[in-house]
């Protein structure tokens, strides 16, 4: 059974109102740091940031191995970087942290957004369309067992569904493969047809 | 006044403000008899709009009758959304139908009922999230008095409306679970989401997804509010439309092919349909569009109109002769008053004399005039004989785009425009022919026996020159003769008796000259050419038919008839 979260478009909105330190360019420096470009910033240890907001969300503090799978080394990681960071601030709301019940919760959700969203979107794209920002909003409050206020938890699945980037990327992978199949097989009759006509011709 | 009318019509400003305060609109008729609505031409629907006179029509009988009562607001802001925001205008929704005819290929018949469709839920969607105006609602209310079973196209755009607002699964409409429906609900909601601004090219999308519930649409279900299906229903074809845009030529793509709906690039497969940049659109193609935007014109009259527009950007100067201008016009007779002259030339008096009913180019007259000579010179255009070979070696304009017609419909054009006279006289001979009746100044007769089609014989009878030239009083201006003809001409000039003589009489008689845009290799048919050259015709090969535009423009620097 979901629990009802806040407004869905308070939620959308905070994101839009996300600060300039969690969408500087980043790249990796030399100490294993994310560098911004720039220079009057501190350098980014996202570990530290994640680990903190778990804190904060009312879980316990992550052991050695918990940390590893948050940290990033290399310029390839800085999209999922930047996508931890997005839902760091996101769920860094007073109201979340007031619950103090969504530490663990909050640390799976974390891994699974930086592991299956970069394929599909980035941290700029969430922040710019809606659509990508609801999806958004809707993944980090499914993977914390919420519901946005107003919604019930059918209704909340299935718009998560119609919004999902993961699942338009299967839709027109699906539709594109069944368009394929019905052009081949256009061709394929065409073909017959025309094999057919002639055969008939050549008779006659 | 009845306390609904009265609702209804207050409520007419609100709903413009929310467009905008400058939204010039006159009120909406609202009709509360069948009499009305049959006088407003409003069948099907409780409320239309009409382009043509900027109106909103709502029946207030069926509005009541369907328990709409309480949506005035949302209603009037829908009808007020396809007059400012989709499709605006004529000439958009022109637009809009002729790449959902494109996507559509064998089912073009739908095309206006899905045209109203996309811009309803481009309309609807606005309201909803711009204006918060409760839309579901008329929906809901609109479902509630459906008696027959809403088909799957309806149930998918309600569907769509459901994804588009965020409302619960079920609101609208039981939609079918199954995930391919779902995944086109998803699509439908993306293209309108996505193309809200570009929304013309977007509509060939919105046809390429419907199509498969459309080729299982019951031949009896109709959407209950479509207001837009009879929007362009005129006189009056709208311009510009005679040429494709750019991106018709990918209509056919569905929206998963669309890297804009899609959100990845995609390679179409060989064989797709690509852009193709402006070329002229097929006039069978115009004139069906035309027909499906309401445009009440015959297909004749709408082919002429249709190389009317295509041969508006290749008007010409017409060639004119200098004559020795009159000192005192001389009054000399009368000569037959056709609608293309200028009705100051009417001379009443004499027309009324001669008939008491005017009936105008028959019995109207002017007074033509002789001058005596005087000093200053006076530039007066040559009238124009057009004779186009007409015959089954030709294209059928009305089908396939024919430069024939074109070169023709631009001098002819050009001609009128500096006060020549025309006659244009079509022939496939033995056979048929055609012609204007005499030498006139409508160019809307002119061009519409310009674009007619015979197909018979092999050739351009040369004996309808010996009717216009040797068997009638010889013209009392000269005219210029021009035949656009091909090869064929010759063997027609051998098989008359006397045929070779004919074309040298006419000339003399014609006084302005004589031109044979021969379709024809240069330099070839030497000694038949050499025979016409001698008697003054002025021949100019066109080996291709499209060449035929070029010795259209070239036909102004010509001088006609007039002796060294």
């Amino acid at each position: 059974m979901s629990l009802e979260a806040p407004l869905l478009e308070q939620l959308m909105h905070r994101i839009t109102e996300c600060p300039p330190e969690f969408h500087f360019r980043l790249y990796a420096g030399p100490s294993g740091h994310f560098q911004t470009v720039d220079p009057a910033a501190d350098v980014v240890v996202p570990e530290a940031i994640l680990a903190d907001l778990i804190l904060e969300l009312g879980g316990r503090p992550l052991a050695e191995e918990e940390i590893a799978p948050l940290r990033c080394r290399k310029d390839e990681d800085v999209p999922k970087l930047q996508i931890m960071l997005l839902a760091a601030w996101l769920l860094h709301d007073p109201w979340f942290r007031a619950a103090k019940r969504f530490g663990t919760p909050a640390y799976v959700t974390l891994l699974e957004l930086g592991r299956d969203l970069p394929a599909h979107t980035n941290a700029e794209q969430i922040r710019e369309d809606p659509e990508r920002r609801e999806e958004f909003v809707r993944l980090c409050l499914r993977g914390l067992g919420l519901v946005p206020q107003g919604e019930s938890e059918e209704h909340a699945e299935d718009r998560l569904r119609s919004v999902s980037a993961v699942e338009r990327a299967r839709i027109v992978k699906e539709t594109r493969e069944r368009l394929q199949k019905a052009r081949e097989l256009a061709e394929a009759m065409r073909r017959k047809e025309a094999e057919e006509a002639a055969a008939r011709a050549y008779r006659e | 006044m009845s306390p609904l009318l009265r609702q209804w019509a207050q409520s007419w400003e609100q709903a413009r403000n929310l467009w905008s305060r400058f939204v010039q609109l006159s009120p909406p008729h609202f009709c509360e008899t069948e009499e009305e609505e049959r006088r407003e031409g409003l069948a099907g629907s409780f409320a239309m709009i009409r382009l043509t006179d900027h109106a909103v029509v709502i029946s207030l009988r069926l509005v009541q009758q369907q328990g709409l009562q309480e949506f005035a607001l949302p209603i009037l802001a829908h009808e007020i959304g396809h007059h400012v925001y989709a499709p605006g205008d004529l000439v958009d929704q022109a637009r809009i139908l002729a790449r959902i005819r494109r996507a559509l290929p064998g089912l073009e018949r739908y095309a206006p009922m899905v045209a109203n469709l996309y811009t309803d839920l481009l309309i609807n969607d606005r309201l909803h999230r711009e204006f918060k105006l409760d839309m579901a609602a008329v929906y809901r209310k609109l479902e509630e008095g459906r008696k027959n079973d809403s088909s799957v196209l309806w149930l998918l755009y309600l569907r769509g409306y459901e994804l588009l607002w965020n409302l619960p699964r079920g609101t609208l409409c039981k939609s079918p679970k199954e995930e391919s429906f779902q995944a086109d609900a998803g699509l439908l909601t993306r293209v309108i989401r996505v193309y809200a601004r570009d929304w013309v090219r977007g509509s060939a999308r919105f046809a390429v997804l419907l199509r498969p519930y459309l080729e299982q649409l019951p031949a009896d279900s109709v959407p209950s509010w479509l207001d837009a299906l009879q929007a362009g229903s005129s006189e009056l074809p709208p311009a510009g439309l005679a040429e494709e845009e750019e991106d018709e030529g990918d209509a056919g793509l569905h929206p998963v092919e669309d890297p804009r709906i899609a959100g990845t690039p995609f390679r179409p497969p060989e064989g797709a349909s690509k852009a193709d940049s402006r070329r002229p659109r097929n006039p069978r193609d115009y004139t069906e569009l035309m027909a499906s935007l309401g445009v009440r014109l015959s297909p004749e009259e709408l082919v002429a109109r249709y190389y009317r527009e295509h041969s508006s950007p290749y008007l010409i100067p017409f060639p004119v002769r200098e004559h020795k201008r009159s000192s005192d016009p001389l009054p000399e007779g009368l000569d037959l008053w056709d609608p293309g002259s200028p009705l100051a030339e009417l001379d009443w008096v004499e027309s009324l004399v001669r008939s008491p009913v005017v009936i105008p180019g028959v019995t109207t007259v002017e007074r033509s005039y002789g001058h005596t000579e005087g000093q200053r010179p006076e530039k007066l255009p040559l009238d124009l004989y057009l004779g186009i070979d007409c015959s089954g070696s030709m294209p059928n304009p009305g089908i396939t785009f024919s430069f024939p017609v074109l070169a023709g419909a631009v001098i002819l054009r050009s001609g009128l425009r500096v006060g020549a006279k025309v006659q244009v006289t079509l022939s496939g001979e033995p056979g048929r022919w055609t012609s204007t009746p005499g030498f006139i100044r409508d160019e809307a007769t002119a061009l519409r026996v310009l674009t007619g089609y015979l197909g018979t014989g092999y050739a351009f009878g040369i004996l309808r020159l010996k009717d216009t030239f040797l068997d009638l009083p010889p013209p009392k201006r000269p005219v210029h003769i021009l035949l656009i003809t091909d090869s064929d001409l010759f063997a027609m000039c051998r098989s008359v008796e006397g045929g070779w003589a004919l074309m040298g009489q006419v000339l003399k008689v014609a006084g302005g000259g004589g031109t044979v845009a021969l379709n024809a290799a240069p330099n070839s048919y030497t000694k038949e050419v050499a025979q016409l050259q001698a008697m003054g015709w002025k021949i100019d090969y066109v080996p291709t038919l499209p060449d035929l535009l070029s010795f259209a423009r070239h036909f102004s620097s010509m001088k006609y008839g007039i002796k060294k």
